[in-house]
């Protein structure tokens, strides 16, 4: 509760920004206010295992776990975006805002415990991100990417209020404790009546179209391209790892028992999506692009770990979340370097970077490396710990082609490590210092080394 | 009487909604919505709900429909007839997918029994006003109170994407 309350405030003031021309100390205000939502986040007066105020909020263990993950990944994108808004968009201080705000939606997302209360908390989430995407106004890319984005968003909000709805017509109470008794008072989810299980349904849909898994992934590619590169890996990260844990919450919290019911789909839809975004990955010419497509293959992998839910702990997504969101950051942090000295977004752009640059290309080989799954970094333990979980599950099938989906991987990672090290043709790139930049980059790459070589520092804290 | 009342007000809300999407003038379209909400506010009245059907009234027939027809208006629309490319296999596919969303939730509906709340809506109170912001600040008080960070949000936004650049 403290970390939405201190982050709301600080939305709020940091609009002031632009009234008083205080643009100099924007930057530093922010960051001031999301490490305070951090320390909040893990007080122990915010933790409390029983719902709050009328059964609306409960800040778990998971809730603030996952808190922590969101606001930490904020806090790194908010650092990187001095160089994107260097020149100091007009409106910095209503974009800061806009971001806290949207960080306020997830965590009310992940720890809601009443429908009405995650409802709130996924537009908190999803408004200021379509305005973001668009703030790139002379930017007819951005403009188009948040007029989609928030057209597709709103019909999928349609699909969910229509699922909410159906859910309270059949159980009369929009609690998420009542809702799962009333699936616990039946004896198998057979009998449970159709109205439920189509409104749970339309639910699930909006949350699979939220973390772009096929078949409604068709946005992420145009919505990641078009929008600022900011806003894409906030995207990509944060608000990712708050659908997640969304969903997370709605299938354990909200309808337990009958969770199981929809391995089957999550598992034939996990498979779907990676072997899309692999596939559809491996000839982009635009990293960005390929980000995206790599972010759907992501959430496929992702999506194995909503298979047999009850007995698992939710540990392995958010750790993959965390290792993923770290490895897209240096990722996109070297394309906005790139992009500011070529002026061109492609994988071709990144030539030259070793010649000049060898620290950003080491961060990147490293965050590529963890992407794909190789072995000393953190991405490879996440993988390996969402497969090992499917296969106790009984989803070998599934694994099989996960694995076959992560050699795809490697072939498009690679891509874009061997465009780094190939000379440019005009000499090596020059890009100018950002204060701060590099060592946050190096940061990042140290915690993805780490992360990976003593995964119990993370699985271990809890 | 109850009864009659509803399915004329059913009849009327569904052909004003098909009429509001198949109609190719934006402005014929737009009235037929307004028709579409006043059939609604008269499920809010039968049903007991005077505050949400006023509501519906000033804020959706009201405002938010003045500015759909100003827009409309000011951009001309309603000379020229909107023709939107439709192949044959997106119109087929639509007709399949909606037709079987159609089946699956009337089917689920001929099975589901609905808990009765014939003895809640009996109960003159339970639309009124004064239940209505009893709940709202009691047991919905969070959510009513942070949905005012989402109409900031909002604001933010337009302000961001609209405001010219000096």
């Amino acid at each position: 509760m403290y970390p939405i309350i201190v982050l709301s405030v600080a939305g709020i003031l940091s609009m002031f920004i632009g009234a008083f021309k205080l643009k100099k100390v924007a930057l530093p205000a922010v960051l001031l206010a999301t490490l305070a939502a951090f320390g909040s986040n893990l007080l122990p007066q915010n933790f409390n295992d029983t719902p709050l105020y009328s059964g609306m909020l409960q800040f778990d263990w998971f809730s603030i776990r996952y808190a922590a993950v969101m606001i930490a990944v904020t806090l790194v994108i908010l650092i990187l975006s001095r160089r994107y808004y260097r020149d100091a968009a007009e409106h910095l201080g209503d974009i800061y805002a806009l971001f806290l705000f949207s960080v306020v939606g997830g965590m009310i997302m992940v720890g809601s415990m009443n429908l009405v209360m995650f409802f709130v908390g996924i537009e908190i989430l999803s408004i200021p991100l379509y305005i973001l995407a668009a703030s790139e106004r002379n930017n007819l890319l951005s403009n188009e990417a948040g007029l989609k984005y928030f057209l597709l968003g709103s019909f999928i909000t349609v699909f969910m209020l229509l699922g909410i709805v159906l859910v309270y017509g059949t159980v009369g109470s929009f609690d998420f404790d009542a809702i799962n008794s009333f699936v616990h008072s039946y004896n198998s989810s057979d009998e449970l009546p159709m109205l439920f299980k189509v409104g749970v349904l339309l639910i699930l849909v909006a949350f699979i179209f939220k973390i772009s898994a096929a078949p409604f992934h068709f946005w992420s590619p145009d919505v990641y391209q078009g929008s600022p590169a900011v806003i894409m890996v906030f995207m990509a990260t944060v608000a990712k790892t708050a659908a997640f844990g969304g969903a997370y919450r709605f299938l354990d919290a909200c309808i337990g028992p009958m969770s199981d019911d929809f391995s089957v789909m999550f598992a034939v839809l996990a498979a779907l999506t990676m072997s899309i975004g692999n596939l559809m990955a491996l000839r982009q010419d635009s990293l960005k692009r390929l980000l995206a497509f790599s972010s759907v293959a992501n959430a496929g992998y992702l999506m194995m770990g909503f298979i047999g839910l009850n007995e698992k702990p939710t540990d392995t997504t958010l750790y993959y979340m965390l290792v993923y969101s770290i490895a897209n950051v240096i990722a996109i942090a070297v394309y906005l370097t790139v992009k500011e000295s070529q002026g061109s977004g492609s994988i071709a752009g990144l030539r030259g970077l070793y010649q000049s640059k060898p620290l950003l290309t080491f961060c990147l080989v490293l965050a590529m490396l963890s992407l794909a799954g190789i072995p000393p970094l953190a991405g490879f333990v996440g993988k390996y710990a969402i497969f090992v979980e499917a296969i106790r599950d009984g989803y070998a099938w599934l694994v099989v082609i996960a694995a076959i989906n992560s050699v795809l991987g490697i072939f498009y990672y690679f891509r874009v490590m061997r465009a780094a090290f190939e000379p440019a043709e005009g000499g090596p790139v020059q890009v100018p210092y950002v204060l701060g930049y590099s060592a946050v980059l190096v940061m990042c790459t140290l915690a993805l080394l780490v992360l990976g070589i003593f995964p119990n520092l993370f699985f271990g804290i809890w | 009487m109850q009864q009659i009342l509803f399915y004329i007000l059913a009849l009327l809300a569904i052909a004003f909604s098909i009429a509001t999407i198949t109609s190719r003038n934006a402005m014929y379209s737009v009235l037929s919505l307004v028709a579409t909400f006043f059939a609604l506010a008269g499920f809010y009245l039968m049903l007991n709900a005077e505050f949400v059907a006023f509501v519906h009234i000033i804020v959706y027939a009201g405002a938010i429909m003045v500015l759909f027809l100003f827009v409309v208006m000011m951009l001309n629309l309603n000379q020229s007839p909107v023709n939107i490319p439709r192949p044959l296999l997106a119109r087929l596919a639509a007709v399949v997918a909606g037709g079987i969303f159609g089946l699956t939730l009337v089917a689920a509906l001929s099975q589901t029994i609905l808990p009765t709340s014939a003895e809640s809506t009996a109960l003159a109170e339970v639309g009124s006003v004064r239940t209505l912001g009893k709940m709202l600040f009691n047991e919905f008080l969070l959510p009513f109170e942070l949905t005012s960070v989402l109409f900031i949000a909002t604001m933010v936004g337009v302000v961001v994407l609209t405001k010219k650049e000096e």
